[in-house]
């Protein structure tokens, strides 16, 4: 028996002849099978590599455990920093008209001419006000839809609106508008740019793919008229001032090399390889566009060889997820992406506001009610206080079940520190905001990403390692 | 400390004071001390004299039969006492003056180079009469010890006084940081309010054990404390490891263990370890060749780098650090610390190089060779010499009657293929070079078969400054701008300039010439270009055959 106190730490068999170790602030450490054996029986020599190893990553220790707590304490906080800010990023629709017809589309979308849900003005206000009333020192407003941009003028008046309040608030305050870019004019781009107003847009992937899942309702060159108008935006804002998110439809599957090509060949240097949330479709629809999540996870896979072989090649080319996950496992810096949070973000790190008023905790909330599911509603802002709904009963029983470290199956797994829970999801699809692991294909896709990028680390490949942190830093 | 010695002449107790050469007025030479030549005696109002003459009268305090007074600047500072030994405190043209705060330590570390004492006085009024001397300009001032906390709030005096009196400068402060595990010291730290304070911290090892037992104290986790407290008001920390025996195998280590422990941290300094005060005591249980470390510390600064934190090296010397990492070395030894060895001769690394603490003269990596600028061709199999088409081809034997018994220089000569080819027409023959076992092979091959008129030496082709000594000068295969230049001007008037410029990158030579570079200046140098080929083996540059006559 050796002394030494052994710390929390969670573990999995990683393969036949390792066990992966990790702890609540995300260090992580490979041990073979007979040192992971004699680890955990306290009979490793403390004055062995191995032990060293274990103990520089704080999973066990010599010393007077109250030390080493309070480091690893200090650097739990940083990894939770996120906590401390409260809700940041707010997801306002202005309208529910849009001029596309995207196959997975979830939302109520509206005609062209249907101005049913258009926002009003008296409701915009109150959003605005709302949001003001977070504590967060970083405010971001999000246009979603619809597409925001066939009601502009909705939000321009959001806009100025916004920078109004912020004469007197005085935060750290962005904008960024998500738009299928086809409407935009120069005039809309300038109006953008002056207001320092991001532009987020979706590319599916090359031509056919990109007509086939994002299809314009009035033209068949849904396309063409996407690369002119970002031609036209970087000319007025530059290069980097358009970003773009894929969404994997059924097509898209196989061909996630064409799609890396294009954003290449669009002069993206990063791409966010992302899997299609399909859950509150009729089922005759899923069918159409939806896939199995091992289809999904084996693209992934690929296409992140892909990426990191172009990286090894000289093209500097991020894929995001994989650096997002990275960032988690490799550095003590806390992250900030909404949708894989724990606690999750629902309206604790983001929220968003419909164009009726109502507040929702995350977008897919916003999909439920379409079903008139209204569980995720928080309220409205023409009608509920900031307080009532950003601190009432409603939001605590949401977080509750919304972190990891308790809830059941993810609490002892091994890649616990570095992913999140979401119970809207887990609702929507298995019953309740708690879920059920075995059978969710967040996890099936979580876990089998993260086992992915543990291999490729334990390589120790320096060219992969080199590229890897290039993504992060 | 820089030191000189000479024969103290009525001085009862030490004088603390400022160097003047150019003397200062009546009213403002109370501090000031003079260095004069052939002094009798002392102007009155002047702290002390310090001359080189012996015979002294007048009964004011003075240094006499000083012999070195070009050592002395205008704003030194030094210290001088009843034995005549004068101390520099402050050397205005150096980078690394530093004010020791106290000579006690609560450490006692294996490789400490200035060991603590028990007891002494208190330093800081003596100090900070030393700050208000030193000159306002001053970039940098370190405070050290022993160990500089333990002087307590007297600390801050030293820093409120530098800023005051030296505003400009910037603070490297080298503390063990245990102190600040109190979090109303580094609070009180940070309302100094230096505008450039950097706070360095010996970190030793990951494993608190072991850092504990190195620095001979059970602190870590006070240092620790102490760095997240200095973190939490901001300031600028930098982590130094000396690397020794007991440091290195856990390097890579404990480089991750502070980036996930201490991201907030600024820089972080590996340092080759000085072996003077306790490291030379315990040099069995201390010394490794730096050379055995370097994968260790390869693998930690590439780590640190790559999450984007600053990461230096000092004290190495760039030949025996691996490449990759040289870019990291800092050439900062104190000025009065540094020296090179004979090996050091001739390298063309040594202008960016830090050398050596003098004190580790006895001791030093067994891998310190000079980076020569080029290494030669592999020597020629006698009889056998492969000789550059090129010059086969136009240095015809016509041309070389031409020039009527010509006395040809081949710079570099290398092994001395080209020589041997010229030496066996039977010319003369001079060869340059700086590699010493490619020299030998070419004496050798002179003696073996009765070279007369084959002369050989070894120098660094930057440095040649003949002019006019050559017939033909022969320049194959290395090529730098800095070097067409030397070797043009040592050519006569008609006389010839062949050079050949290498084909491709790595090897034999500096850099590539680009197009019409070499023709351009030989043109501007009066040279006519008889034979002036260019090619593009690579792009952007050329590979340049060229045969020019110099014009009288």
């Amino acid at each position: 028996m050796s002394d030494y106190q052994i710390l929390p730490f969670r573990f999995a068999r990683f393969n036949e002849s390792e066990y992966l170790l990790t702890n609540d602030v995300g260090e992580y450490i490979f041990l073979r099978n007979e040192d992971f054996e004699k680890f955990i029986n306290k009979e490793l020599d403390v004055k062995s590599t191995v032990f060293q190893d274990i103990a520089s990553k704080q999973i066990a220790t010599t010393d007077k455990v109250e030390d080493v707590v309070n480091m690893l304490a200090t650097k739990f906080r940083t990894k939770k920093s996120i906590l401390r800010d409260f809700t940041s990023l707010h997801m306002v629709v202005p309208t529910l008209r849009c001029n596309s017809s995207c196959i997975y589309c979830q939302v109520a979308r509206k005609n062209m001419d249907d101005h049913e849900a258009d926002m009003t003005k008296q409701t915009a206000k109150n959003v605005v006000k709302t949001i003001f009333q977070s504590p967060s020192p970083c405010i971001k407003i999000e246009f979603q839809g619809g597409d925001p941009s066939t009601y502009f003028e909705m939000v321009k008046y959001i806009i100025e609106e916004a920078e109004w309040q912020n004469l007197f608030k005085k935060k750290d305050l962005g904008f960024v508008i998500c738009t299928n870019v086809t409407l935009l004019t120069p005039d809309m781009v300038k109006y953008l740019k002056k207001h320092k107003c991001d532009i987020s847009t979706s590319l599916d992937g090359p031509k056919e793919l990109h007509n086939i899942n994002r299809p314009l309702q009035d033209t068949t060159h849904t396309h063409e008229k996407f690369e002119e108008n970002i031609k036209m935006i970087r000319e007025i804002c530059g290069q980097d001032s358009v970003s773009a998110l894929m969404t994997t439809s059924k097509y898209s599957l196989g061909h996630f090399k064409e799609i890396i090509d294009e954003y290449v060949r669009m002069g993206y240097n990063n791409i966010f390889l992302r899997a299609l949330n399909p859950y509150g479709f009729a089922k005759q629809y899923k069918e159409k566009i939806a896939y199995p999540v091992e289809d999904f996870i084996e693209n992934f896979k690929e296409g992140l060889d892909y990426i990191i072989e172009l990286n090894k090649q000289g093209t500097f080319f991020i894929e995001g997820y994989a650096a997002l996950l990275l960032k988690r496992i490799l550095t003590p810096f806390a992250t900030g992406f909404v949708d894989l949070q724990s606690p999750a973000g629902v309206g604790i790190a983001g929220a968003i506001y419909d164009w009726d008023g109502n507040v929702y905790v995350a977008d897919e909330g916003r999909m439920l009610a379409r079903f008139k599911d209204y569980y995720f509603k928080l309220g409205n802002v023409n009608e509920d206080s900031y307080q009532s709904m950003f601190n009432g009963e409603k939001l605590h029983n949401i977080i509750e079940n919304a972190c990891t470290e308790c809830l059941p199956m993810c609490s002892e797994c091994v890649f616990q520190p570095y992913c999140g829970a979401d119970p809207v999801r887990n609702y929507s699809e298995q019953g309740d905001m708690v879920g059920h692991r075995p059978t969710s294909d967040m996890c099936k896709k979580n876990t089998a990403i993260m086992h992915y990028l543990f291999e490729l680390l334990k390589k120790h490949d320096p060219e992969t390692n080199r590229i890897f942190w290039s993504w992060i830093n | 400390m820089k030191q000189i010695n000479g024969t103290a002449f009525n001085i009862e107790s030490d004088i603390l004071g400022r160097i003047t050469l150019k003397g200062k007025s009546i009213f403002n030479r109370k501090d000031e001390i003079l260095v004069k030549a052939d002094a009798k005696d002392l102007p009155s109002g002047y702290a002390a004299l310090i001359t080189n003459s012996e015979n002294i009268s007048g009964g004011k305090p003075c240094v006499g039969n000083v012999q070195t007074l070009d050592d002395f600047n205008e704003g030194d500072v030094v210290l001088i006492n009843k034995r005549g030994e004068i101390v520099f405190l402050y050397e205005i043209r150096s980078m690394h003056n530093a004010i020791f705060a106290t000579e006690r330590c609560n450490h006692r570390c294996i490789m400490c180079p200035q060991p603590p004492v028990a007891e002494e006085e208190d330093k800081t009024p003596f100090n900070l009469k030393l700050i208000s001397l030193i000159d306002k300009n001053t970039v940098e001032v370190g405070i050290t010890g022993g160990e500089p906390t333990l002087i307590g709030d007297k600390l801050f005096d030293l820093i409120k006084q530098i800023q005051k009196y030296q505003p400009k400068a910037g603070i490297s402060l080298l503390t063990n940081g245990v102190k600040f595990a109190d979090k109303s010291y580094a609070m009180k730290l940070a309302m100094c309010k230096h505008h450039d304070l950097q706070i360095d911290v010996p970190i030793f090892s990951d494993i608190a054990d072991e850092h504990n037992r190195i620095v001979g104290a059970k602190t870590f986790y006070k240092t620790v404390q102490g760095l997240y407290n200095l973190a939490l008001f901001h300031q600028r920390i930098g982590p130094r490891i000396v690397v020794h025996k007991q440091t290195y195998k856990r390097l890579p280590q404990l480089a991750d263990y502070i980036y996930h422990n201490f991201p907030f941290v600024s820089q972080v300094a590996f340092l080759q370890m000085e072996t003077t005060g306790n490291a030379d005591t315990n040099l069995d249980e201390l010394w490794i060749d730096p050379y055995d470390y370097n994968e260790e510390l390869k693998q930690a600064v590439l780590l640190l780098a790559n999450r984007g934190i600053c990461t230096r090296v000092y004290n190495a010397q760039l030949c025996v650090l691996p490449y990759e990492i040289r870019k990291f070395a800092v050439n900062a030894i104190s000025d009065w610390k540094d020296t090179y060895l004979p090996e050091c001769e001739g390298c063309k690394l040594r202008q960016q190089c830090g050398g050596l603490f003098a004190s580790n003269q006895k001791h030093h990596s067994a891998h310190i060779k000079p980076e020569l600028k080029y290494t030669p061709m592999p020597p020629p199999v006698d009889g056998n010499t492969t000789i550059s088409p090129f010059l086969e081809k136009y240095l015809t034997e016509e041309l070389l009657i031409q020039c009527n018994n010509p006395i040809i220089y081949d710079v570099p000569c290398g092994y001395g293929r080209h020589l041997q080819w010229l030496a066996k027409k039977g010319y003369e023959v001079h060869g340059i070079d700086l590699d010493a076992k490619a020299l030998n092979f070419v004496e050798e091959w002179k003696e073996q078969h009765g070279m007369k008129r084959v002369f050989i030496s070894k120098e660094d082709i930057d440095r040649l400054k003949i002019q006019s000594c050559c017939d033909i000068m022969l320049n194959i295969h290395l090529y730098s701008k800095e070097i067409l230049k030397v070797l043009s001007q040592m050519v006569k008037f008609n006389g010839l300039f062949v050079i050949e410029t290498p084909e491709i990158h790595g090897g034999n030579y500096l850099e590539l010439p680009v197009q019409g570079e070499v023709g351009e200046y030989l043109k501007s140098q009066r040279y006519e270009l008889m034979i002036y080929e260019e090619s593009v083996p690579q792009k952007g540059h050329v590979s340049v055959k060229a045969i020019a006559r110099k014009l009288a």
